[in-house]
């Protein structure tokens, strides 16, 4: 099982097109706050004082610009920022819902059709899932974090305080908070995969489903993160390398964050692709309505999902 | 965040117990006497000490600390010495303790029952008892004893009391009085009282205010100078020779004013620590038995190299045997979780006294505590007395990311510099408060810029740096020079303007000084104020005189602009044009003065091909407009390059390019679209 997932991740890094659209639908939805920034940061573009701006980030340049302003223009930037963010939750809901849409059914519909018919399909359960989980996860991370707060005197700190004092408090909710997400996309496939109604239902199979597979899940958990990490630490050292006032050198590191975030974008259908192979082995394909293709799908899972049903016995038509 | 939430229900749980313990005094209710129980036995006085000078007011105390009732019992007798020429038929005495009374008093009233953020709802009230009060002859005064409130005339405030006495003190006598007093302490949240088994025992006991003689702060007739204890504001005392004897059970660590010169353990399983001090116009005090109790020797020959004696000397024009510093014991009493940083604490300190010393004087006292609160009495961090200072940290600082953030060092470093301006340099932070706190803010950041690369002077996180002068110039807005900064502290328009005006502002003003006279001259007025009044109460004025005479200039219109004026300083480069070509070609540069103070500026311009020329303009007009006839463009002009104009409330505004240059805007709101398109990728999935 594990292996099967970790390779259905591996190979689903290789859709692009869908990778360009999460990253497209994403990077789209930021560039909200790109005019007010804009308009923020050109202020800079007449005054010398702000030039060491370009090397490195300078705290105290920073303020002098927020004052110049009287915070006017960073509270108008923050606002729209939180808004974004709390539309981001929701567009979030619908990509996950496109994204499942195209790896579990990607002979139904044109790339792009399928993505927003499965974002609009799923959107309301998904999203009735995403409160659920939230709601819970953050019971469950002060749950976690309880023994310590009462184990620990008060005013005391694990390993003397610090990073690694705080790391260690943090653990224990971070662990939980990752297992609950990790619950709730599998809950996702689950819906996708078998046209689930129930969400209730659908959110406790989830739990279960990251419960009975946590050695596939966890194995799928690590490798992303270690990729991400990886990801992370090549776009700092690029990012670190390409520091400069040059102009040539700005836009090379606008080129590698962007690079970074559709990278990010394909680790995203990798992680979905690889608990789509998991929850398969739970859940019953949804009957197909559409035509079935006439050559065989590029698609890496078609195949192997009807295989798989007939082996187990589940209806395929 | 865990150890956030730890403490928030630390807090909350205290809260709590604090709400069954409170007495509840309601304002105006009769305040009850402490119900009869087996008090700790209150040690015969120490004898009074030889008065020497500086000394007005000389202390024997003996005191007994109640760890379960959160008392103090003590015992008084007070020689105070007539310093004026007048006969004097009263005495004034401070009672700062009872402005935790009730809600009613002048600091609650003011304050709304917090302080620095830390509110005092739900917490246990204070007060100080008067019992007894005699002359050295039996004569009894506390019939005669009556509350004043020379500030505002509330009723419910007795922070200050006067008693009239049987006859005058005559110019140069000395009267001795006895006095018994309860100092009821409170939960701490405003420097005093306690949390747990910590104690923090500040203005504590029955002091005699200032008598001002005529001529002293402008005076032109001596009397009292007594103020009530108000929310914005410190203290104001005189000096004087304190010996206390300090009783505690034998478990307490304790640490106090001055040298410990005896110690006794007494047969009720109490110890008694005697201490002793000169020329100190207070006496602070602490107990906790968690204390990890550090001691380290500052050597005037050992912790200071010739070189930097030498160095000295020069910027001040001295020999460098005439700067010699003297050895001190440092006490460092830490929070056991704060272990990791007593080499951080004790380093500051040593910084402290080293830089201090050879700037302004040798540190004349022998002894140096330092007093690290715990978080639940963080009330009491941040706060200077003589001899005895108490700092401010957390475990979070106590390795990586947050070691660099110099919270720790930059605490022990200011407080310890107010045992030079509050504690040596004795000006009244009532009426004055910039005179200490303000003086005492640039002597920091001083110090911080010469311990610390300049760009790391209060904090390195995550790789992006904060210096202490950008700290400084956080509120430094047209809107926060709402007040003077001389002007008495309760009459500020709120505690950010206070803030504002009473640290920073001043902070700003002398730094933009000493860009304007010169390091070396700025050094040679610090040292002679600092030398000239010492012991001794200083005014403004006092300042303005010994810079003006040392400095060569006369620097009055300066000060009165910066510091008895809420105009601002704020330069702006509105303009650059070009016409013509070749040698022809006729540049100008737009300077303007937008606010109300007036300096001279020097301006910068930057010419196509690297050439460079400075120009020097009065400022004294609201504008004025350079022209340039020479064959290249201009690039750019910079008003005060060297950022001499620490006060200038926009440097953004100082600078101007001919043609905008784009780079900045693209690369950060590029940044920023990355960073919103991580958090999106966050929530969203």
């Amino acid at each position: 099982m594990t292996r099967r997932a970790l390779a259905a991740a591996l190979g689903a890094m290789r859709q692009l097109s869908l990778a360009w659209l999460l990253w497209l639908l994403n990077a789209a939805f930021a560039a909200a706050i790109v005019p007010a920034a804009w308009a923020w940061w050109s202020r800079a573009a007449d005054s010398p004082e702000t030039d060491p701006l370009l090397e490195r980030f300078r705290f105290g340049v920073f303020l002098e610009l927020a004052r110049a302003d009287d915070w006017s223009g960073l509270a108008a930037i923050a606002t729209t920022a939180l808004a974004v963010l709390a539309a981001g939750v929701a567009v979030g809901v619908f990509a996950s819902g496109g994204a499942l849409q195209r790896l579990l059914y990607p002979a139904e519909d044109r790339a792009m059709a399928g993505f927003f018919r499965g974002g609009g399909r799923f959107w309301w359960r998904f999203l009735r899932l995403t409160i659920m989980t939230g709601v819970a996860a953050s019971i469950a991370a002060v749950g976690a974090s309880l023994p310590l707060l009462l184990v620990l005197p008060p005013d005391r700190a694990l390993a003397g305080g610090g990073l690694v004092g705080a790391a260690a408090e943090l653990l224990p909710a971070a662990l939980v908070i990752a297992f609950f997400c990790a619950a709730l996309d599998c809950a996702r496939v689950r819906v996708a995969a078998g046209d689930e109604r129930g969400m209730i239902r659908a959110w406790f199979g989830g739990l279960w489903c990251a419960v009975r597979h946590l050695l596939a899940v966890g194995a799928l958990g690590v490798m992303v993160l270690g990729i991400w990490l990886i990801l992370a630490w090549a776009y700092l050292s690029a990012a670190r390398g390409l520091a400069g006032a040059a102009t040539s050198a700005i836009l090379l590191t606008v080129v590698a964050q962007q690079l970074f975030m559709f990278l990010r974008s394909a680790l995203r259908v990798a992680w979905l692709a690889g608990l789509v192979s998991v929850v398969r082995s739970d859940v019953p394909p949804r009957v197909s309505t559409s035509i079935p293709p006439t050559a065989p799908s590029r698609m890496y899972d078609t195949a192997r999902a009807v295989s798989d049903a007939e082996e187990e016995g589940l209806p395929v038509v | 965040m865990l150890s956030l939430m730890r403490a928030l229900a630390t807090a909350a749980a205290l809260l709590l117990v604090t709400a069954i313990q409170d007495r509840g005094i309601a304002p105006g209710a009769p305040v009850e006497q402490p119900a009869a129980r087996t008090a700790p036995v209150v040690p015969a006085l120490p004898a009074l000490p030889a008065a020497g000078p500086p000394s007005v007011a000389d202390y024997a105390i003996s005191a007994a600390l109640d760890v379960n009732a959160k008392e103090v019992r003590g015992r008084e007798r007070i020689a105070w010495r007539n310093p004026s020429g007048d006969a004097v038929p009263d005495l004034w005495f401070h009672l700062y303790l009872n402005a935790f009374k009730s809600p009613g008093t002048t600091f609650n009233r003011e304050s709304g029952g917090q302080l620095r953020g830390v509110s005092n709802a739900s917490l246990r009230a204070g007060r100080i008892d008067v019992t007894s009060m005699r002359l050295e002859d039996g004569t009894d005064l506390r019939p005669r004893l009556t509350f004043e409130r020379p500030d505002d005339g509330n009723p419910d405030d007795e922070t200050v009391a006067r008693v009239l006495l049987p006859r005058p003190v005559g110019p140069g006598e000395t009267v001795t009085i006895d006095v018994e007093f309860t100092s009821v302490l409170p939960q701490v949240y405003a420097r005093t009282g306690y949390a747990g088994d910590f104690f923090l025992i500040g203005q504590w006991f029955p002091k005699v205010a200032v008598y001002e003689p005529a001529g002293t702060r402008g005076r032109s007739a001596g009397g009292w100078n007594a103020h009530q204890f108000h929310a914005l504001s410190e203290f104001y005392a005189d000096f004087g020779h304190y010996r206390v004897d300090i009783t505690v059970p034998q478990r307490f660590v304790v640490g106090a004013t001055g040298r410990r010169v005896s110690e006794r353990i007494n047969t009720d399983a109490t110890r008694t620590f005697t201490y002793d001090q000169a020329g100190v116009h207070d006496f602070a005090w602490t107990a906790d038995p968690r204390f990890v109790e550090v001691r380290e020797r500052f050597s005037g020959t050992a912790d200071v190299s010739a070189a930097e004696y030498a160095a000295a000397a020069t910027l001040l024009g001295r020999r460098p045997e005439d700067l010699t510093l003297s050895d001190v014991e440092i006490t460092l009493l830490m929070q056991p979780e704060n272990r990791p940083q007593i080499a951080r604490h004790i380093a500051a300190a040593k910084a402290a006294i080293k830089h201090f010393g050879l700037w302004y004087g040798p540190y004349p006292y022998g002894t140096l505590t330092i007093v690290d609160p715990p978080l639940a009495g963080e009330g009491a961090g941040g706060m200077e007395y003589p001899t005895f200072i108490t700092g401010g940290t957390a475990s979070a600082l106590n390795g990586p990311p947050f070691d660099r953030v110099l919270i720790p060092e930059i605490t022990v470093i200011h407080e310890f510099g107010h045992q030079y301006w509050y504690g040596l340099v004795a000006s009244n932070e009532f009426e004055e408060a910039w005179l200490d706190e303000g003086i005492n803010s640039y002597s920091t950041g001083k110090l911080l810029d010469v311990v610390y690369p300049p760009t790391e002077s209060f904090a390195t996180l995550f790789g992006l740096t904060f210096s202490e002068t950008e700290f400084a110039r956080f509120d430094n807005t047209r809107a926060m020079n709402a007040d003077r900064v001389r002007q008495p502290s309760w009459t500020f328009l709120e505690d950010r303007v206070y803030a504002y005006s009473v640290y920073y502002k001043p902070e700003l003003v002398l730094g933009t000084l000493e860009r304007m006279i010169g390091e070396q001259t700025m050094a040679r007025v610090m040292r002679a104020y600092a030398e000239r009044w010492r012991f001794r109460h200083p005014n403004s004025d006092d300042f303005y005189a010994v810079a003006s005479e040392v400095s060569g200039r006369d620097l009055t219109t300066f000060f009165k602009q910066t510091i008895e004026d809420t105009g601002v300083l704020d330069y702006e480069l509105a303009e650059i044009a070009s016409a013509g070509t070749g040698a022809s070609r006729t540049s100008t540069v737009l300077v303007r003065r937008l606010g109300e103070i007036q300096v001279p500026v020097e301006i910068e311009i930057r010419f196509e091909g690297g050439a460079v020329e400075r120009r020097t303009w009065d400022g004294r007009d609201r504008w004025t407009r350079l022209t340039f006839t020479r064959p290249e463009a201009v690039e750019s002009a910079r008003i005060d390059p060297d950022h001499t104009l620490r006060l200038d409330v926009s440097w953004i505004n100082n600078a101007r390019r001919a043609e905008p240059d784009r780079r900045v805007a693209v690369k950060w709101t590029s940044r920023w679209w990355f960073w919103m398109q991580n958090l999106l990728s966050l929530v969203g999935a």
